[in-house]
């Protein structure tokens, strides 16, 4: 008989010391949140106002979710002024970190002290009654140092300020210079931006491209989603205004502008972050890519990487931005004020934009550093030219449309009625079905 | 003379067909070794040259300590599962008590029920027991599966002929013994079934971990393997291999229990 129990004997050994595994990774998960819980910086705004100290005396850490790795690049610079404050950086696949942001929120679940929000995902979080309003105290952002575009984005329905966008995001065209001597007779990103004036031009370059290579080159890749965000990026009006659907004024003309396009075959067939759209980079297939700052180190220069010298950038006919991610304060963090010391010293400070600048290859919005010309520098990747000065000279003129609960209900509608035009449908027929199907998800809008 | 002509058919059939099913798997190894711009450029058919520059990919994450705690969670919730599962699912099917009924409406109810439904009154839940951002959520709640005591259930009511768990009680056998001793062989088959997809459930478990978990020290592989995705590029190679090395236990205990898992399906199949 106990020859037979053994066994069972055995199991409940292994499980209790497996178990007993489970308990040790435990105790530091709880002791973790214990310390943050303890930690004499963890009652902010209790006067209503953070007291001014020299970076040295903030002590403590704090908890921060993200997806990549663009906040962690910067934790040693931040460091090296608040030597006293650990960045607890976790990583949350992009995928899915509104879900998780979501659930943790309506669950009231253990909170980061700074939590990210890319653009596509913002409408739905910023209307959430979550997040620190960090125009007011004890924040205090002093706002009238970020490029002035970016505060529809930063700003919910209430007026508050729910989130500081980390990267400045102003686009233009990234164009390849060999393709565009060849079609075009000139790489001058001056020049060509006198060519490419209005987009009746870009119809019929588009076309007299498709032609000349045999269908093999388009003038630009796809319409999802780089043809929709250049096309559509100097609209401004908000997508839904006083709970109605307001998207006519902007749909409307780039849906009919699309249809010109596609059927003068400007466009390819290709869909942005695809697999063949990477490749595209590489291959001589597409001239110009509808490109913000970000764009350049994350879009082209991994999917080309040994092109050096390969690449222009010019203005398109309107300014318009695309994306950005920014951080954000829970109302239930634990650690608000160290927390506010990161994201205002990435965002709001010289030293902050020059780290990010340095580790990110990109700029933030502060807009001090622009004026103080720190990005200005030739990049040999774009034979030589200043690309950061024309992104700022472009940020300038750039406006942005204030972000509503439901965009990513109408962009993601609006991913499947381009693929309508893109196989021949209408403009017409694409916005009457967009309208359907953004009313089918949200009958509310009606 | 039929079986003459049918035996070389069917074996060609059966060729296909196990060609058909094990193409994707082939391919998925395969990708593994390609680089990610290379993955789409064409239909694969033998290995790339990447194998090295993924593997260091899938080692810049913690990719072992992933292991261990998938290893950890997905061992524990399969043992403890089966005990708990065959005992309630003993008790439901060989014994008569009040409320018997209730239980076995509220499991079949609880099957119903998708898990993405309860979320947040799971976290909630999670909370007030202290457990988030701990392993204890991925084990104790997915142990006492609805399936598996649905699965004992069904098995032990029709496999266990009464009257030899009548006859053990007459012997002297006291009710835990029954359980251990005369219960327990008859359940095998299904015991041995219920552990493999406990596993299988608890290995590829991805809302419920990427929910409670916080700390990277405890993600499991299907949470650590996403990390690999940044917000404008994914690593697609590294990903496929990762998922790669991680389907290797989950294959390991197919292969070794692969007849009494056919085994339990079968006779639940037959007789449940």
């Amino acid at each position: 008989m106990s020859k037979k129990l053994m066994p069972f004997v055995a199991i409940l050994l292994t499980l209790s010391l497996v178990l007993t595994a489970c308990g040790q990774s435990s105790n530091t998960g709880k002791n973790g949140s214990k310390n943050e819980g303890s930690n004499p910086s963890s009652a902010p705004g209790d006067n209503n106002t953070f007291t001014e100290k020299s970076p040295e005396e903030y002590s403590g850490e704090f908890t921060l979710w993200a997806w990549g790795d663009f906040e962690a690049n910067v934790v040693p610079a931040f460091n090296k002024v608040y030597p006293n404050i650990k960045v607890n950086v976790e990583v949350i696949p992009n995928s899915d970190y509104g879900r998780k942001l979501q659930t943790t929120i309506a669950s009231r679940g253990d909170m980061p002290d700074v939590s990210l929000m890319e653009v596509s995902a913002r409408g739905a979080l910023m209307s959430l009654d979550a997040w620190e309003d960090l125009s007011a105290a004890p924040y205090n952002a002093k706002l009238d140092d970020l490029l002035e575009y970016a505060l529809p984005l930063i700003t919910n329905e209430k007026g508050e300020v729910v989130t500081i966008q980390e990267d400045a995001t102003m686009a233009g065209i990234a164009y390849k210079r060999d393709l565009a001597r060849e079609y075009f007779g000139t790489d001058d990103p001056k020049e060509l931006e006198a060519i490419f004036s209005n987009w009746d031009v870009f119809v019929e370059k588009g076309k007299e491209v498709y032609e000349k290579s045999g269908g093999k080159v388009t003038l630009m890749s796809g319409l999802y989603e780089e043809g929709f965000r250049l096309l559509s990026g100097s609209y401004t009006e908000p997508w839904v205004v006083d709970g109605k659907l307001n998207i006519e004024s902007t749909f409307k003309p780039v849906y009919e502008l699309m249809e010109k396009m596609t059927k003068n075959n400007m466009f390819g067939k290709l869909d942005t972050w695809s697999a063949s759209w990477n490749a595209s980079f590489a291959n001589n297939n597409v001239i110009f890519y509808a490109t913000p700052t970000w764009f350049v180190p994350h879009g082209i220069k991994p999917n080309d990487p040994d092109s050096e010298g390969r690449y222009g950038l010019m203005r398109a006919p309107v300014s318009y931005q695309w994306g950005g991610t920014g951080m954000s304060i829970p109302k239930d963090a634990k650690n608000k004020e160290l927390a506010w010391q990161f994201v205002k010293w990435v965002t709001m400070s010289m030293d902050g934009a020059k780290a990010f600048a340095e580790v990110n290859n990109t700029m933030t919005l502060y807009k001090p550093a622009m004026e103080a010309n720190i990005y200005s520098a030739a990049d040999p990747y774009f034979a030589g030219q200043d690309i950061m000065s024309k992104f700022i000279e472009i940020g300038k003129e750039t406006k942005a449309r204030p972000i509503t609960l439901y965009d990513s209900i109408i962009t993601d509608s609006n991913a499947l009625t381009m693929k309508m035009i893109e196989n021949g449908r209408t403009a017409e027929q694409a916005y009457n079905e967009l309208v359907k199907m953004i009313l089918e998800s949200a009958p509310e809008l009606k | 003379m039929v079986k003459k002509l049918g035996s070389p058919f069917m074996f060609l059939l059966m060729v296909i067909i196990s060609l058909i099913s094990l193409y994707p798997f082939y391919t998925m190894i395969i990708m593994g070794t390609y680089e990610s711009n290379q993955l789409y450029t064409g239909i694969k058919f033998w290995f790339g040259d990447s194998l090295n520059k993924n593997l260091a990919s899938v080692f810049s994450i913690n990719f072992l300590n992933y292991y261990k705690n998938s290893l950890v969670v997905a061992i524990s919730t399969t043992v403890l599962g089966v005990l708990v599962c065959s005992a309630a699912g003993f008790a439901l099917g060989k014994y008569q008590f009040k409320g018997k009924k209730l239980m076995l409406a509220i499991v079949i109810g609880m099957l119903m029920i998708p898990s993405q439904l309860s979320i947040i009154a799971f976290v909630i839940e999670m909370r007030w027991f202290g457990w988030m951002d701990t392993l204890w959520p991925l084990i104790i709640p997915p142990a006492a599966s609805a399936f598996g005591v649905f699965w004992m259930t069904q098995f032990a009511k029709n496999t266990i002929p009464t009257e030899v768990l009548e006859s053990a009680r007459i012997d002297g056998c006291n009710e835990m013994s029954v359980f251990l001793r005369i219960a327990m062989p008859f359940m095998r088959p299904a015991f041995v079934t219920l552990a493999l997809l406990l596993f299988l459930w608890s290995w590829n478990s991805f809302l419920t971990p990427l929910i409670v978990l916080n700390s990277d020290a405890l993600y499991t592989i299907p949470l650590g393997i996403r990390g690999l995705a940044g917000q404008f590029r994914n690593d697609n190679a590294a990903q496929i291999l990762g998922i790669t090395l991680g389907t290797i236990p989950v294959l390991f205990f197919f292969i070794a229990f692969s007849k009494n898992l056919i085994e339990g399906l079968a006779s639940s199949a037959v007789k449940g």
